[in-house]
């Protein structure tokens, strides 16, 4: 007896016609084998459908929902939900966060018995986590700017803190004193002090004599 | 009815020529408030005495005396001057001495201020002619530079004979003698001598700095006030260079006396201000500056990456108001640091712009 084959996948997925159908259901009313064979394919397909799609991320979600706010001037909302019951397959919603299948899992297995293929609940249009998305982003963004505006200030402060470091400044410097005098008193007018040394307190014409020194002295 | 309508008028009339009374008389008074204004009899004397001590030759000996806490501090110098060659300082020699320090000071004619010093004492006193007197031996005619309240500031003795500037005197509000300078022993047109050779020191610095490119070392940074107050306007100002750079000397003057202040790029380490320059360290506002008070005035700080020098034989308040119209003395604290540091910056990028 020749077995359907091919047509047994045909068969679980609809593909075929009326005349053709009734060929391949009385063939499996006799061979227990194909029989077996499409109650598998039909698990299997079940199975896939219970899968859940990949999760987008919140980063990618509050700039769709950003996008969408600044072009329509709506409040964020979740992407629009498909249609409920289960029977799209994946990747054919319009857009990725509706890709979500719907509908239970596995017969037996409610939780689908895998992390990412969590099965929801088919009821009514799903709204997305866009409301918590939008009520961080502003606070985020206020934050943003206070931090860089708190950096470039320490930034500035601790440069200036280490560029006025003493040590790290204009070379040291000794005046010179005694020549510096010495200008002093040429601009002024009046002869400079070319006494001696200091510590050398034995010669010299200093004197402290508490009074404007007197005309003991006679013009040649 | 008219005559009920100009009386407002009249009140309000009245109460703006009490209000320009009141502001009027209750404007600064001190000495040193405002200019003096009267007949300066004086002053063509003492420019006359200024020229003369320029194209005469004379030797003699001549006696600086500084006020410092209440006794007179004298130094003495022979000085010889000769027209075209310039003037000779040398110590004054015991007998039988060797040699004494000596320097010369060049024939340049822009040597002293005389001329905008003369300018700012007609402008800040009124300069009269006060009789006369004897200065070592000569006849001399006195020139009184009398405050605002008619108090003497200083006092000015020229030879009757050769115009020859013989002795000057500073007074304070007390009529104190605070520095004066004299000729004890003076010998007039003898020129057979010869200038002292000089003993190492350096003469007067001939570097006159241009208002343009004292400008130019303002936007780099440099503090080099035109005027530090209305009494004490910029009379001189002169750059060296010396092995730590550049070194700039600002003279102001009141007309009687002489604020000397040395700018230059740098700072101030232990090594910089010994004790044996007789300076004391005092705190002033969170910054150090040195002081030395025993005769001539000395002070001397850092600030924003320059160190300042001043040098004066003026009375104290002359002195702290220069020192007041400086920068004030570097600080040790947070914030003070951060300061300089943005002041350094700023320099720093000043100079890359003037490059």
């Amino acid at each position: 007896m020749e077995h359907l084959g091919e047509r047994l996948s045909a068969l679980v997925d609809g593909e075929l016609g009326h005349a053709e159908r009734d060929r391949a259901l009385a063939h499996l009313a006799s061979c227990e084998t194909c029989r077996f064979e499409a109650e598998m394919l039909r698990r299997l397909k079940r199975r896939l459908h219970g899968l859940d799609g990949p999760e987008p991320s919140t980063d990618l979600m509050g700039r769709l929902s950003a996008l969408k706010e600044s072009s329509t001037g709506e409040p964020p909302l979740g992407p629009p939900a498909g249609p409920s019951g289960g029977h799209g397959p994946l990747g054919t919603h319009p857009s990725l966060g509706s890709s979500r299948p719907i509908g239970g899992g596995l017969p037996g297995t409610p939780h689908g018995g895998h992390p990412a293929a969590e099965p929801e609940p088919a009821r009514g249009p799903v709204r997305r986590s866009a409301t918590p998305l939008s009520l961080l982003r502003p606070p985020w963004g206020r934050t943003r700017y206070a931090v860089a505006g708190a950096s470039v200030v320490a930034l500035a402060l601790g440069t200036a803190f280490v560029a006025g470091d003493e040590r790290e400044g204009a070379p040291v410097v000794r005046p010179a004193l005694e020549q510096y005098e010495v200008e002093h008193a040429v601009v002024s007018g009046q002869a400079p002090d070319l006494g001696p040394p200091e510590g050398d307190e034995g010669g010299g014409q200093r004197a402290l004599d508490g009074q404007a020194p007197d005309d003991a002295a006679t013009p040649r | 009815m008219a005559h009920h309508r100009r009386r407002p008028t009249l009140a309000l009339l009245l109460t703006g020529l009490m209000l320009l009374l009141v502001l009027a008389t209750s404007a600064p008074s001190g000495n040193w408030a405002r200019p003096v204004e009267g007949e300066d009899d004086g002053i063509d004397l003492l420019r006359r005495a200024a020229e003369t001590s320029r194209v005469t030759a004379y030797d003699g000996v001549q006696s600086v005396a500084v006020r410092s806490a209440g006794t007179l501090a004298t130094e003495r110098a022979e000085v010889r001057h000769r027209p075209g060659e310039g003037t000779g300082y040398a110590e004054v020699t015991t007998r039988n001495a060797v040699a004494g320090r000596s320097l010369v000071v060049g024939p340049t004619s822009s040597a002293r201020p005389d001329e905008r010093v003369l300018e700012s004492l007609e402008h800040n006193y009124r300069v009269t002619r006060a009789g006369s007197d004897t200065v070592a031996g000569r006849t001399a005619e006195v020139v009184d530079a009398r405050r605002g309240d008619g108090s003497v500031a200083g006092r000015f003795w020229v030879d009757e004979r050769t115009s020859l500037p013989l002795r000057r005197d500073v007074l304070d509000a007390t009529g104190e003698v605070t520095h004066s300078v004299r000729f004890v022993t003076l010998a007039v047109g003898d020129d057979t001598g010869t200038l002292p050779g000089s003993s190492g020191e350096t003469g007067h610095w001939r570097n006159t700095l241009s208002p343009r490119e004292r400008t130019r070392l303002e936007r780099r940074g440099w503090t080099l006030p035109e005027r530090i107050s209305w009494n004490l306007p910029l009379v001189d100002a002169r750059s060296k260079r010396t092995t730590d750079g550049r070194v700039v000397h600002l003279s102001y003057s009141d007309g009687l006396s002489i604020v000397s202040v040395f700018v230059q790029r740098g700072q101030l380490g232990h090594e910089s201000v010994g004790t044996t320059s007789g300076m004391r360290p005092v705190v002033e506002g969170g910054g150090t500056i040195y002081v030395d008070d025993s005769g001539q005035s000395r002070r001397m700080w850092e600030s924003g990456g320059f160190v300042y020098t001043v040098l004066a034989d003026a009375p104290p308040e002359m002195t702290g108001t220069v020192v007041g119209a400086l920068p004030d003395p570097d600080g040790s604290g947070f914030w003070a640091r951060v300061w300089r540091g943005f002041e350094r910056l700023g320099s720093r990028i000043a100079d890359m712009a003037g490059r």
